[in-house]
């Protein structure tokens, strides 16, 4: 068992040398926290216990009513509140937390670029959604025998789910990344949970509107089809603002020329020899790199 | 130029200058002697605002050189450093590691350089050993490399027996010779400290010393050194450069700055003598100044200190007599000047 164990630890150490080292992180890091641990748990027994209550009460009419819908409504809930709550304000500490003591610094001077720290962010909290999701995988599909909701709806509802937590995680990682002092933490947290809201909110009722009172999986399509416009635009805004904001140091290309430029001013040759320092630059060769 | 961004080795540009006909060049028996210079700031410029953080600064250090950076409390230390560790872009002027410059190339900068900051964040629910393996693969090392690196730095450091522990755990000290390590993961030749002995108890100061001291010495490692504990600087540093409202004041070997140091204080002495005594300090201060080769004659309740620039033997004679006259002298020894005299008789306090 000792060489299984081993050998399967030594091929996913292996396996893992593909991925983006946040990912890795993020996800060592989630699995050891309280938060995911309490979250999960309280999610495999509510739906477990949910599930059992419902299924006894809803025995006597079970050959009579098709109770998929039902059913799938308080999977639903629960789904929002792990893919649109606890998934991206798991994002948004990770990513604020990179902000206190210098964290960033560090990691900033490192070979990663912004645009791998936020794909390791987002991949890294993504990986949790499907953690999520797995557990609620057999409920699904209790939901589907219970009739009334078709696999192509179900998986319509899954797709616009996973779009919206996506989203919303890298929502959280731009707040998360403009959040550089404490009392901005705290309100770009609210804003977060506000967002959060709204999402849920909306995805409930449109959700609910078409699949479960009657909306066809045509229907179905195209509010995902507008829904997803929409998730790309704030998506790239989200995307760019946290780039930006990750970037140390941001140098055009024209400033570039112009060190070259600079490059054959005389220098003082101090280094090892004690002397004060050099003849102040002229005023005209000392244009801004920025 | 795609060409040159993919060779490290490649010269930095298209149309640089050779070496010898350039102004800047660097003296050859310089050259011989050190080798190039693995760190290089020239003329550099931070300005915010109207604030002149550093001001035409320029320094070169070399591989094995342990260069100590040093200047009161807003002086442009840790901007300078910021600067060369590419956190930072410089208002004008430029500055290089390993003869890549930290404005164009940042990317190359980053794989030859290791930089701890003052503070640096720990994350939580995370080991030593993660923690160090996180970072080998943020610079790119796979599978058996990674391992290899992680194990190097845990054994360099001593933190083997402390792999397993939650870093968020670990005392000043041990977070200190983490942040060292994470510094060293990638193997940079030039280590850029800024305050690694903050905070730290006497025993952990003296071991992150020996490692320094290691880093130097066997692995010819250029390591440029910030410090408020300037006593020790000088035990760990063969050179300094001091800076002072953004501008260098000096620079150089410990000694040329203890030699400059008395220049400016106008003295040709070389040493500086305390005499401790049981009493008769009065009498011993009024017989001192009217002897040859001594000046500056300062007295304490049970001490003579004063400035000699006579050779030893006059030293010699100098004592002889002192017993001869009857003095009760309990000591007679030269007091060693430390880089803190000379950053006290250099610098003006100025700060901006």
């Amino acid at each position: 068992m000792n060489d299984l164990t081993a050998r399967w630890n030594e091929r996913l150490e292996r396996w893992s040398d593909r991925l983006n080292p946040l990912v890795v992180r993020e996800v060592r890091q989630a699995l050891k926290t309280r938060t995911f641990l309490l979250v999960f748990l309280l999610l495999l027994l509510l739906t477990w216990v949910g599930s059992s209550i419902g299924v006894i009460a809803t025995s006597q009419q079970a050959h009579a009513v098709e109770l998929g819908p039902q059913f799938f409504a308080w999977y639903l809930i629960a789904l929002l509140i792990c893919l649109l709550f606890a998934t991206p304000a798991g994002a948004f500490f990770s990513m604020s937390h990179e902000f206190r003591d210098r964290a960033f610094e560090v990691l900033a001077i490192s070979t990663l670029s912004p645009r791998k720290i936020i794909n390791g962010k987002l991949n890294g909290a993504f990986v949790m959604t499907l953690v999520y999701a797995s557990v609620l995988s057999p409920y699904l599909c209790l939901s589907y025998l219970l009739g009334g909701i078709s696999l192509a709806m179900l998986a319509l509802t899954m797709a616009w789910l996973l779009l919206a937590s996506y989203t919303m995680t890298l929502f959280a990682i731009m707040l998360g990344s403009l959040a550089t002092k404490p009392w901005i933490e705290v309100v770009n947290l609210v804003i977060l949970l506000a967002a959060s809201t709204i999402t849920s909110a909306i995805s409930y009722g449109v959700l609910g509107e078409l699949g479960f009172r009657g909306g066809g999986v045509v229907e179905m399509a195209f509010a995902l089809g507008c829904f997803l416009v929409f998730i790309l635009f704030a998506a790239l805004i989200s995307y760019g603002v946290a780039q930006s904001q990750l970037t140390p140091t941001f140098i055009p290309l024209t400033y570039r020329r112009q060190v070259v430029a600079r490059k054959v001013e005389p220098s003082p040759s101090n280094g090892a020899a004690a002397l004060p320092a050099g003849p102040e630059v002229p005023a005209e060769s000392r244009g801004p790199h920025e | 130029m795609s060409d040159t961004l993919n060779d490290p080795q490649a010269p930095i540009f298209e149309d640089e200058p050779s070496a010898e006909g350039s102004p800047e060049a660097v003296p050859r028996i310089e050259r011989e002697l050190l080798g190039e210079p693995t760190l290089e700031v020239r003329n550099l410029h931070r300005f915010f605002g109207k604030l002149k953080a550093v001001n035409n600064v320029s320094f070169k250090a070399y591989a094995g050189q342990v260069m100590g950076f040093i200047g009161p409390n807003g002086a442009g230390k840790t901007t300078t450093m910021r600067i060369l560790s590419t956190l930072e872009t410089p208002t004008a002027g430029d500055a290089f590691i390993c003869g890549q410059s930290v404005i164009d190339y940042p990317d190359r900068v980053r794989h030859r350089l290791g930089f701890m900051p003052d503070a640096f964040g720990k994350y939580p629910n995370m080991n030593v050993v993660e923690y160090l393996d996180f970072f080998a693969r943020a610079y790119g090392f796979k599978g058996d490399k990674r391992r290899d690196a992680v194990e190097h730095v845990l054994v360099f450091t001593e933190l083997r027996k402390l792999a397993d522990k939650p870093i968020d755990t670990l005392s000043k000290g041990m977070s200190q010779r983490l942040g060292l390590g994470r510094t060293l993961i990638h193997d940079p030749q030039v280590l850029i400290l800024d305050e690694p002995a903050a905070g730290l108890d006497p025993r952990a100061r003296v071991e992150l010393r020996e490692l320094i001291h290691l880093l130097a010495t066997e692995l010819q490692k250029t390591v440029l050194i910030s410090s408020h504990i300037l006593t020790e600087l000088g035990e760990i540093c063969d050179s300094a450069v001091i800076i002072e409202a953004g501008q260098i004041v000096a620079s150089g070997t410990i000694k040329e700055l203890l030699s400059l140091r008395r220049q400016v204080a106008g003295r040709q002495s070389h040493a500086t003598i305390e005499v401790s005594l049981i009493d008769r300090v009065v009498d011993v201060e009024r017989w001192l100044v009217q002897q040859a080769f001594v000046s500056d004659v300062a007295t304490s309740p049970h001490a003579v200190t004063f400035e000699f620039s006579g050779d030893q033997q006059a030293q010699h004679q100098l004592l002889k007599s002192m017993i001869a006259e009857g003095f009760p002298i309990l000591e007679f020894r030269g007091k060693v000047e430390s880089l803190e005299d000379a950053f006290m008789e250099l610098t003006k306090g100025i700060t901006q």
